[in-house]
């Protein structure tokens, strides 16, 4: 069958007319799905605000946080055959924190305790300097010098949290400081740095 | 070798502290929506011991209450801490936005003597 150049003429106008439906269409689908994520957006963040929590159910989730330090540091530590390789930046810890740190971690008993102290040490300071919400450390000390009594909090004007890549990779140089003995193969700590910011999601 | 390859023991420990640093940051974050507020709180180092924002981390020495003055009294009071394992969380204000002159305590410290 031949098709006459009128008929092609007559069959491109539907098609045109189809195409510029189409395009309509898609404009209007474009702003429909825009109005979409707004709405979404808005429920997210009327949603994200958690409702008031009551004194005991914040003592359990500090206790399970204190858990789950104290449950790292014996799986991953708890060996005595390790040999601890303090850098400049833990020793620092170690010599502010518990002055008699050298003693302590020749004991079993005691060395864990030294280490839960230093990681309990390191998220002490991320709660108190605000960095777990993105908070610096100048906005801590500010809020800091207007007193502990404050009614206001810095926090409640951040809508989301971002983990602070600065204190993830303080943990992990904690973290990569205590090494096996030189028999086993150890990377740098930069490495450790490196694979924490890799990790975490702000990087 | 690529400069990001660790062992697996490694891998597990970063993979673990994570998860601890993600929890800590939600609990952050909530604490900071509340009216009230929170600190989280370690004495210095050979602080003396003080059973109303601390206890043993061994719990070999309860704090208890003194019948006759009322006051909280453990064994070890006065002595020297050797080690904040884990901090304090103490609280200002109510869950209504008043009472910031009023301070509990959440949480006692955990401390080694």
């Amino acid at each position: 069958m031949a098709f006459t150049g009128a008929g092609s003429e007559k069959d491109q106008s539907p098609i045109s007319e189809l195409s510029a439906t189409n395009t309509n269409l898609m404009s209007q689908l474009e702003e429909r799905n825009a109005q979409l994520s707004a709405l979404q957006a808005t429920l997210m963040r009327s949603n994200s605000v958690p409702p008031s929590l009551d004194d005991r159910s914040i003592a359990s989730r500090f206790k399970q946080l204190e858990q789950e330090l104290k449950d790292w540091v014996i799986i991953h530590f708890k060996s005595t055959e390790q040999r601890l390789d303090l850098s400049p930046e833990l020793r620092e810890i170690l010599i502010s924190r518990i002055p008699l740190f050298d003693r302590l971690l020749q004991q079993p008993k005691s060395r864990t305790m030294v280490l839960r102290a230093v990681a309990g040490h390191v998220i002490q300071r991320a709660f108190e300097n605000g960095e777990f919400v993105g908070v610096g450390e100048g906005l801590g000390a500010l809020e800091r010098s207007m007193g502990r009594n404050g009614g206001s909090c810095s926090y409640q004007f951040l809508s989301g949290y971002k983990i602070n890549k600065a204190q993830f990779q303080k943990l992990s140089s904690t973290n990569g400081v205590l090494k096996h003995s030189s028999s086993s193969p150890r990377p740098p700590p930069r490495n450790l740095k490196h694979m924490s910011s890799r990790l975490s999601p702000s990087a | 070798m690529s400069p990001f390859s660790t062992t697996s023991d490694q891998q597990e420990r970063l993979h673990f502290l994570y998860r601890i640093v993600e929890s800590a940051a939600a609990l952050s974050l909530d604490l900071g929506y509340q009216l009230a507020k929170f600190k989280v709180l370690s004495d210095p180092a050979e602080a003396p011991f003080d059973g109303t924002h601390m206890e043993d981390v061994y719990q070999e020495h309860e704090t208890q209450v003194d019948p006759h003055t009322g006051e909280s009294v453990n064994a070890l009071d006065g002595k020297i801490v050797q080690a904040v394992v884990f901090p304090s969380v103490l609280k200002w204000g109510d869950e209504r936005g008043e009472n910031y002159e009023e301070m509990k305590v959440i949480l006692k410290a955990k401390v080694l003597i």
